[in-house]
C-alpha cells in the first residue's frame, strides 16, 4: 500500500510562456507545495503566479558548497513535505530528467519509501537546439555530454556524428563548487578535443531564450577560441561531424545472406 | 514585490520573435506596450541553474 504523499516532477521548458506542457501546469497549480528551480527570477515568479505555495530552490546554491550538498539538500526539502503525506510538485526549467541529478533523486527515493512519484518531461534546452540550429540528431548521430564528465572519464568522440557539450561554462571544475572555471581549464579540454579536431574547425556556441523577448544566441568560432570566449552556465557548445561516415561491408553482406 | 508577468506569459504563449525582424514588430503585433515589457524586465535576474553532474563517488557512476 502506498503512503499518501505524493511527488510529481515536472518540466517548465525553456522559454517562459511558450513550452510548459498542459500536464505540468495542472500538477503545479493542484499541488499542496510547489518547489521550483527556475534558470531566471522572472521564471520563478511565474510559477508563484500558478499555486500560493511555491518554494524556490535557488537558495540551496553556494559559491564554493560542493554542488552535491545542494542537491541532496534540495532532495529532502522536497521529500520531508512528501513524508509530511502532501501533494508536491517540484517544477524543474526546461526537462526535469535531463542533466538533472536532484528531480531523479527524489523521486528514485519517494518510491523507496513507498510513495507515488514520478516525472512527466518537459522542453529541454537540447530540443530547443535541435529546432533553432536545424539539426535532426537521426542524421548523423548525436553525442550529448556534460564537458567535465568528458575531461574525466575518458570518453571517446565519434567525429562522424554531432557531439554537443554541456555546461562548459564550468568545464573542469572536480569540486562541483564554480558558478565558473577559468580560461586555464578550458584549454585543458580544448587540448583534448585538438586530439581530433583542426583548430580553425568551425563549432557553435548556443544559448536557447528564456524569455520570450530574447533571441535565441547562436556564435560560430573556431575550436581553438573557445578557452577564450566567454561561456556562460547556460552555453552549449555543438561539434558537427568532422568526417563522413563509411559503410561497413562486412556487415551489409552477412545482412544480405539473410534475404 | 509585484510583478505583472502576464504581459511576458501572454506573449511566450501566442508569439515567437523568430517570426519578427525585432521585439517593436512583435509587441505592435501583439498589443503590448512596450512599458508592460519594461516594467517586468526591470526585475529580470539570472539564476543559477546548474542541476549536474552528480558526484563522482556514486555508486552508480563508477
Amino acid at each position: 500500500m502506498k503512503h499518501k504523499g505524493k511527488l510529481v516532477n515536472v518540466g517548465l521548458g525553456m522559454t517562459l510562456g511558450a513550452h510548459i506542457t498542459p500536464i505540468s501546469r495542472n500538477y503545479i497549480e493542484k499541488a499542496d507545495v510547489v518547489f521550483v528551480a527556475a534558470s531566471n527570477n522572472l521564471v520563478e515568479h511565474w510559477v508563484k503566479e500558478m499555486n500560493p505555495d511555491v518554494r524556490s530552490l535557488q537558495k540551496y546554491y553556494q559559491e564554493g558548497i560542493s554542488r552535491m550538498k545542494t542537491y541532496r539538500k534540495m532532495v529532502e526539502a522536497i521529500l520531508s513535505e512528501v513524508r509530511l503525506g502532501k501533494n508536491v510538485c517540484g517544477a524543474f526549467y526546461g526537462h526535469p530528467g535531463v542533466f538533472a541529478w536532484a528531480p531523479h533523486e527524489s523521486i528514485r527515493q519517494a518510491k523507496a519509501e513507498g510513495f507515488q512519484a514520478h516525472m512527466e518531461p518537459g522542453i529541454s534546452a537540447e530540443d530547443c537546439l535541435y529546432a533553432d540550429l536545424g539539426i535532426d540528431p537521426g542524421r548523423f548521430g548525436c553525442t550529448h555530454l556534460e564537458a567535465s564528465q568528458f575531461m574525466f572519464r575518458n570518453k571517446s568522440i565519434d567525429s562522424t556524428s554531432y557531439l554537443i557539450l554541456w555546461q562548459v561554462g564550468i568545464a573542469g571544475d572536480k569540486s562541483l563548487s564554480k558558478f565558473s572555471t577559468p580560461k586555464e581549464y578550458k584549454k585543458v579540454l580544448v587540448d583534448i578535443l585538438l586530439k581530433t579536431y583542426p583548430a580553425d574547425f568551425k563549432i557553435i556556441l548556443y544559448e536557447c531564450a528564456v524569455l520570450p523577448i530574447e533571441h535565441t544566441f547562436i556564435k560560430e568560432i573556431n575550436v581553438s577560441d573557445l578557452q577564450d570566449t566567454a561561456i556562460s552556465l547556460k552555453t552549449t557548445v555543438v561539434f558537427p561531424p568532422l568526417h563522413k561516415t563509411t559503410l561497413n561491408d562486412d556487415i551489409i553482406k552477412q545482412v544480405e545472406k539473410l534475404k | 514585490m509585484s510583478i505583472s508577468i502576464k504581459a511576458l506569459e501572454e506573449l511566450g504563449s501566442t508569439q515567437s520573435l523568430k517570426q519578427f525582424n525585432n521585439i517593436g514588430e512583435m509587441l505592435t503585433a501583439t498589443g503590448i506596450t512596450q512599458k508592460a515589457i519594461d516594467d517586468v524586465i526591470a526585475y529580470n535576474k539570472e539564476h543559477i541553474c546548474v542541476l549536474f553532474p552528480e558526484d563522482d563517488d556514486e555508486p552508480d557512476n563508477q
